[in-house]
């Protein structure tokens, strides 16, 4: 039977490429039901994944000899509240939004407040790598910055020809190779050279 | 009263995540372990209540009948949990493989549609000179850097050849002036992820010393 995962994927691969270049009723339905099933089985995946984090947080309570459990208590402790409550109380209700608004927010946001300093910190340590490379970046950079700001028309001039020539170079160079990349894993996949599901 | 209690929690886990700043703590440790719960619980309301319940277990109760073809993603999604137990774990192998499968199809479709055509339509331009001076050397600039930029990612063996090493020789150096386009490019990205990065860090201020402290109106 392990020929079926390989047999699966090919099948489901090529049913949906074909439902996306040619327009015919039955492969039309078939495509759309597939990325339906897609999305509830991504799902499904999620609380696998999920699952599994909680377990190994689990375990790490469990056994004595761990390291710091303390915090997997913590983790596993808020994970079954929110959970519990979303499960009482239902998704779209006032101590969810409450949870959203009060506790994942503040979090996210002082989480992406402090790379803030993380970039600054990496600027100054490129700075003193001293290479054409990064004076070639940084430079970009500070030109980027300064032109965000109001203050002459020049450095606004300046960052838009920047964002727009040889950024706008760059990034479509990065994105064509990316798009190829993407292709070519693709096809492996569709043609069963590659097949992560089997391991 | 359950706002201020919200701003209180609200300030102290902001702070607790500051702490940081002052080193590896408990604190900290604290604050990364509260995260990760909460958008544990989160998500698993959201997959339940966004996606299972409305799409698959209210139809199929419905209405089995009429939805039976999601008797297949239901088998599907319990065949994954299979992958909990190593013993079991090749019968999850076939959800994992529709999932890929599928999954690989549209990033074909995507890569194509979505990246691939519309740059390479963006790249194709005028490189007459007739038109003004401005527009022929951004132009130039465009192709040359898109083009190096994707030879930089080219790593061949020296060949042989005269002629096939004259082209090497050319790939590697046009490559490497696409290296420096890459690197402006790397640049900007930098920056508008640092001026992202500074707006949400001024609102956590502004949340500490508005909302929480009071100290400013």
């Amino acid at each position: 039977m392990k020929w079926l995962p390989t047999a699966v994927a090919i099948g489901v691969g090529l049913v949906t490429l074909a439902d996306f270049f040619y327009r015919h009723p039955l492969l039309d339905t078939i495509g759309t039901a597939f990325r339906e099933w897609t999305i509830l089985l991504t799902a499904f995946a999620l609380l696998l994944g999920l699952f599994n984090l909680l377990h190994v947080h689990f375990l790490r309570v469990a056994r004595r000899n761990e390291p710091n459990p303390g915090y997997s208590l913590v983790l596993l402790a808020t994970a079954l509240a929110v959970t519990g409550i979303g499960f009482w109380f239902g998704l779209p209700s006032e101590p969810m939004t409450w949870i959203f608004s009060n506790l994942y927010l503040p979090l996210q946001g002082a989480f992406f407040a402090l790379v803030a300093f993380f970039l600054a910190s990496a600027a100054y340590r490129a700075l003193r790598a001293n290479s054409f490379a990064t004076f070639l970046m940084l430079a970009a950079a500070l030109i980027v910055l300064i032109g965000q700001i109001p203050l002459t028309s020049i450095a606004t001039q300046a960052k838009d020809w920047i964002l727009s020539v040889p950024s706008e170079a760059g990034v479509r160079g990065l994105l064509l190779g990316v798009a190829l990349g993407t292709l070519a894993t693709g096809v492996r996949l569709l043609v069963g050279i590659d097949r992560p599901y089997s391991e | 009263m359950s706002d201020l209690i919200g701003v209180w929690v609200g300030a102290i886990l902001t702070l607790l995540v500051f702490s940081y700043l002052l080193g590896d703590s408990p604190l900290f440790r604290i604050a990364q372990a509260i995260f990760v719960g909460v958008a544990v619980g989160y998500a698993v309301n959201v997959a339940l209540y966004l996606i299972l319940l409305p799409r698959l277990i209210y139809p199929l109760i419905d209405s089995p009948q009429q939805n039976w073809h999601l008797f297949v993603p239901l088998a599907l999604g319990i065949l994954l949990f299979a992958k909990l137990r190593a013993a079991w774990s090749p019968l999850g192998n076939i959800s994992i493989a529709f999932l890929f499968g599928v999954g690989g199809a549209l990033a074909i479709g995507g890569a194509l549609s979505g990246a691939f055509v519309p740059q390479l339509n963006a790249t194709i331009l005028s490189l007459s000179p007739a038109q003004n001076l401005n527009s022929v050397i951004s132009n130039w600039l465009l192709v040359i850097g898109t083009i190096g930029a994707l030879l930089s990612f080219r790593f061949l063996a020296q060949p042989q050849r005269p002629l096939a090493r004259a082209f090497e020789t050319l790939a590697r150096g046009w490559g490497g002036l696409g290296r420096w386009f890459i690197l402006i490019a790397f640049g900007a990205i930098f920056a508008d992820t640092a001026v992202a990065r500074v707006s949400v860090l001024i609102d956590r201020v502004y949340y500490l010393l508005h909302d929480w402290l009071q100290i400013v109106r």
